[in-house]
């Protein structure tokens, strides 16, 4: 049975409400986000594959945050919230920094990875994001000078053996905008 | 420590000793380039976590050597870490192998 807005609604989910983790931006703390996410793509009921393929995107989401968002202050935070949403897993990954060219960057994430060049370099970021293009359903990105949201949104009613395409949702918002 | 490294004369084998290849492991992976032999061998063996900043640490070694005209070879690699090597273009420089397999080459 579909819904209005597409969803299958025989997909039964278990009872999920919002998780919200705040880590110091020191590396080390890194693995607490990607221990959670294993933890709740195991509860919704995601299969081996998925959640490896959740636990690497979000590890690397928050690698992004932590390095190049909050420049590994340990005083900043980065946020995290997973949430279900419309048939999917969101999760959110807060941080202070500014995608100044955040189109850029994920549309040219995957454009032919030459990795000997990348590593001459130094693109490590890029392939964290390259990593994540090809990991999630979706991809959110919402930036201002208050910080950046990266959102990615993982199909509940999915297995690691059927892909589709990802869409991505790029807002740049103006520098007087807060990202609430 | 992370790595335990077994050298023989034509051979060396890193065994990596930690669940994950990440940012705090991929300094000591940066560090084993000059130990690798004609035939290197890394054994991924407990390892169930590799992200962006272990993986760039593996391929730094395996451009390395390359260069060095030595041959590295993966084994003990799960199905998902498999899908992430090809994503990165990693077993162009690094095939997975069975150790079995590879055993006439570190008895020769």
């Amino acid at each position: 049975m579909t819904s209005k807005q597409g969803i299958d609604e025989s997909i039964i989910t278990p009872a999920f409400n919002d998780i919200d983790i705040q880590i110091p931006s020191d590396i080390v703390f890194e693995r607490v986000v990607r221990e959670s996410a294993v933890f709740v793509a195991k509860y919704l009921g995601f299969d081996e594959e998925r959640v490896a393929d959740l636990q690497l995107a979000v590890s690397e989401a928050v690698t992004n945050a932590i390095e190049h968002g909050n420049n590994s202050d340990i005083n900043i935070k980065a946020g995290v919230k997973f949430f279900v949403k419309n048939g999917q897993l969101a999760v959110q990954v807060s941080d202070l920094g500014h995608w100044v060219d955040a189109t850029a960057k994920v549309e040219t994430a995957g454009d032919n990875l030459d990795i000997e060049e990348r590593l001459e370099r130094n693109f490590t970021r890029g392939m964290g994001i390259f990593l994540i293009e090809k990991l999630v359903d979706n991809i959110e990105v919402k930036s201002s000078s208050q910080g950046t949201e990266f959102t990615m949104w993982f199909n509940l009613n999915k297995n690691s053996q059927s892909q589709s395409p990802i869409s991505f949702n790029i807002e740049l918002q103006k520098a007087e905008q807060n990202l609430n | 420590m992370t790595l335990k490294v077994e050298q023989g004369n034509e051979f060396t084998i890193i065994h990596i000793q930690n669940d994950s290849v990440d940012a705090t492991s991929a300094k000591e992976i940066s560090g084993i380039k000059d130990r690798m032999n004609q035939t290197t061998i890394m054994d991924f063996g407990p390892v169930m976590f590799i992200n962006s900043a272990g993986i760039s640490a593996l391929l730094k070694l395996v451009i390395e050597a390359r260069k060095q005209g030595k041959k590295l070879y993966a084994v003990n690699v799960t199905a998902h870490h498999r899908k992430v090597f090809e994503m990165v273009d990693m077993l162009r420089y690094m095939p997975i192998a069975k150790m079995e397999d590879l055993l006439p080459l570190i008895k020769a």
